[in-house]
């Protein structure tokens, strides 16, 4: 028996500028603070890794986190965490559409309109592949400790996700993730109630299934996230509260079969 | 012969925010001896947990020991919705063959719609070194007072016969933050009990207090520094930096803080008399030894200035002090706040490195301090420093250089305030190990009060809001 007198951390990775601000805030409510800490880590998909060996790229990016902190150990963690935005990354290359008068490339509900294409096509080749690769980790080794792996979309963005607005400027997003933090709080278990409907339409709550989904037809340009998989997979940890919003969750789920 | 006093322990009890706190300072010195003997202390916690607190039950032990009276800010130390606060300090003291350990305490109180503290109880206790068993005789209380018992029921107890009781008991009553024990009065008439014949053991008890007293009081004038923040508030405001100067001088010594006007236009400028100037010089030069060490090239210079006469005809000097880089001489005023404060503290810290005897108290030891260059100080303190030395501080760094056993955290407890840490291995780095236990450890609200990163962003941008800033 090992005299572990300590908390468990939960090891999260995200793109985006506003994902820990939407997030932290959360999390740390949602879940039991006495057993859990959660350590938040900006990066970036497309430069950060490459095609060979993503499990190998992630364990690199904890183990920095690792030294360079010097507070939390491999032992100590209990599961790392990526959220990525899909920006329409597995829709068919006809689904790119040529536009001149767009300088940034604009999201649709069924289409990328950009002024070029071949970018978009090969940016989308190369994030798809990872994504779907990134997907497939059932576990991470971190200093030859395995650490089970998650991977969060957020397709086609986090904005589009959870607010359903698409192509916003930096100001707007800071803007939707202020009110966003301001209307949970003080009501952060109803998230997890709130994030079985933002799976996709049509989408079953089930983590492999989530991403067999989003990989079809143009899904990953239409808003939905799998965070709902993130509660189900640690239910154990979350608060009695958030644990009774969660069972009445899946029974519905279950009634609606 | 004056006697060799150390701090054993510090013991309060609500005050300010500590229920219950004991620092115990090893005192390992060997009287007699020069073996090694560091007892330095860090204290460690977040703001507001008690940290300065120490700092200032020590500022009102040694205020009562020098002048005889609680300081008006005591009230204002008692913790909330609790009566009354207690302090209480363990000494050795040595003298010849003889080392003694005194028990000093004292609870006060506040008095109802008045801002002036009341002393409740005090009392000294003496226990003497028996060389035959090899152990410390037990506890005899040396004098014990207590407000609501005036006619000392404790007759048998108490050592002053009941003539000079009643002279104190007058005085006290009139004046309620007066001390029973360092109360000129009482000194006075202790100084007279030498008359009596040493045979009867009150007689002895009284002798016994009165050596007490007379070298609590030399240690509190003369040995124990202690170096608060009240002084530095004027730094920026003022430009007055206080010198903690401690040195023996040929005819004259000079100890105690002594306020050093950084400012151009001195019309009022802190004067002393110019016999005292040679000694004060000679500590200037003390501090460039090891100033210029600290601050490569660096030494301060304090020029006299505007001689004038004061009101018995003795010559008076003011000072004017001037920082000297490479050749270049500039007006003290426009170093930075960091350089000024190392300068402030350095006479006393050489003090305490170099006499066993000397008692230094530094509150956030770390401010305007590099954090490369206080590890290094910290590093040479716990190597040489003969005498007491305890700090608070909010930089890391020095729990990587000491050891676990001279760190105490505060907490959030109710019995224990002031704690070492646990389980700590020889190879563990304390920064780390402390960090750790703040932010992993199961019982961190021990340490910690829990503050969330997400919500102080969150309040930051909701305050920001209110303001229309956005």
């Amino acid at each position: 028996m090992g005299r572990r007198k300590a908390k468990k951390v939960i090891f999260i990775l995200v793109e985006g500028p506003t994902d820990k601000e939407c997030y932290q805030n959360l999390f740390d409510v949602i879940f039991d603070q006495s057993q859990i800490v959660f350590n938040i880590n900006h990066c970036d998909i497309t430069s950060d890794f490459n095609s060979t060996n993503i499990n190998h790229q992630i364990s690199n990016l904890v183990k920095q986190k690792i030294e360079n902190e010097r507070i939390f150990k491999a032992g100590d963690l209990l599961q790392i965490v990526l959220m990525s935005d899909t920006d329409g990354c597995f829709i068919d290359p006809s689904k790119i559409v040529e536009d001149l008068d767009c300088t940034k490339p604009v999201y649709e509900s069924d289409c990328i309109r950009t002024s070029n294409c071949e970018m978009i096509q090969k940016r989308n080749e190369i994030k798809g592949q990872r994504l779907s690769k990134i997907a497939s980790v059932p576990e991470v080794n971190v200093l030859r400790k395995p650490v089970p792996f998650m991977a969060v979309y957020h397709s086609c963005n986090l904005e589009h996700a959870l607010f359903h607005k698409n192509n916003l400027t930096p100001e707007q997003k800071e803007e939707f993730a202020f009110k966003f933090t301001d209307q949970y709080e003080g009501r952060e278990t109803d998230f997890i109630e709130d994030s079985r409907e933002y799976l996709p339409d049509g989408c079953k709550a089930e983590y492999a299934e989530s991403w067999r989904y989003i990989k079809i037809g143009t899904n990953s340009l239409k808003p939905g996230t799998n965070v709902f998989c993130l509660f189900q997979e640690l239910q154990e940890y979350l608060t009695p509260k958030g644990l009774k919003v969660l069972e009445s969750c899946i029974q519905k789920e279950n009634s609606s079969i | 012969m004056p006697a060799e006093v150390r701090i054993k322990s510090i013991r309060m009890q609500n005050f300010k925010s500590v229920s219950n706190g004991k620092i115990d300072f090893n005192t390992h010195y060997e009287f007699g001896t020069t073996e090694n003997a560091i007892d330095l202390y860090g204290v460690y916690g977040p703001n507001g947990s008690g940290k300065t607190a120490i700092i200032d039950a020590c500022s009102v032990i040694k205020n009562i020991f020098r002048k005889g009276y609680l300081p008006e800010k005591a009230s204002g130390f008692i913790k909330q919705n609790q009566l009354s606060s207690a302090v209480e300090i363990e000494f050795f003291l040595h003298v010849g063959n003889d080392v003694l350990l005194l028990n000093y305490f004292i609870e006060f109180s506040n008095q109802d719609l008045r801002r002036e503290p009341i002393i409740v109880q005090e009392w000294l206790k003496r226990k003497e070194w028996d060389e035959s068993k090899n152990k410390f005789s037990s506890w005899q209380t040396l004098e014990r007072f207590k407000r609501s018992d005036l006619r000392g029921n404790d007759a048998s107890e108490s050592a002053f016969a009941v003539q000079y009781r009643r002279q104190i008991e007058g005085a006290v009553k009139s004046d309620p933050n007066r001390s029973w024990l360092f109360n000129p009065l009482t000194k006075s008439l202790l100084k007279e009990i030498k008359e009596y014949s040493k045979s009867s053991a009150k007689e002895r008890r009284l002798i016994q207090l009165q050596f007490a007293v007379a070298n609590l009081e030399e240690y509190a004038e003369n040995q124990w520094l202690i170096i608060n923040n009240e002084a530095y508030g004027e730094i920026p405001v003022l430009n007055i930096l206080p010198m903690y100067l401690h040195h023996q001088g040929d005819e004259f010594g000079v100890h105690g803080s002594f306020p050093i006007d950084c400012s151009l236009s001195g019309s009022s400028k802190p004067t002393l008399p110019k016999k005292f100037e040679p000694a004060i010089q000679e500590s200037i030069h003390q501090i460039n030894i090891v100033l210029s060490q600290i601050i490569v090239g660096l030494t301060i210079e304090l020029t006299p200035v505007s001689p004038s006469f004061g009101p018995n005809g003795e010559e008076l000097v003011s000072f004017e002090p001037f920082a000297v880089r490479s050749g270049n001489r500039i007006p003290l005023m426009y170093e930075s706040f960091g350089i000024k404060r190392i300068i402030s503290i350095l006479s006393a810290l050489i003090a305490a490195v170099n006499n066993p005897f000397i008692c230094l108290m530094i509150d956030e030891m770390d401010s305007g301090v590099f954090e490369y260059l206080l590890g290094e100080i910290i590093s040479v303190l716990s190597e040489t420093a003969k005498g007491q030395i305890l700090f608070t501080a909010h930089n890391l760094h020095p729990l990587e250089k000491i050891r676990y056993k001279n760190i105490y955290f505060t907490t959030t407890l109710e019995d224990e305030s002031f704690v070492h840490l646990k389980n700590v291995k020889t190879t563990n780095n304390l920064r780390d190990l402390y960090y750790r236990t703040l932010i992993l450890s199961l019982d961190s609200d021990q340490y910690l009060n829990p503050f969330k990163e997400g919500k102080i962003r969150h309040a930051f941008r909701k305050a920001g809001r209110m303001n229309g800033t956005t």
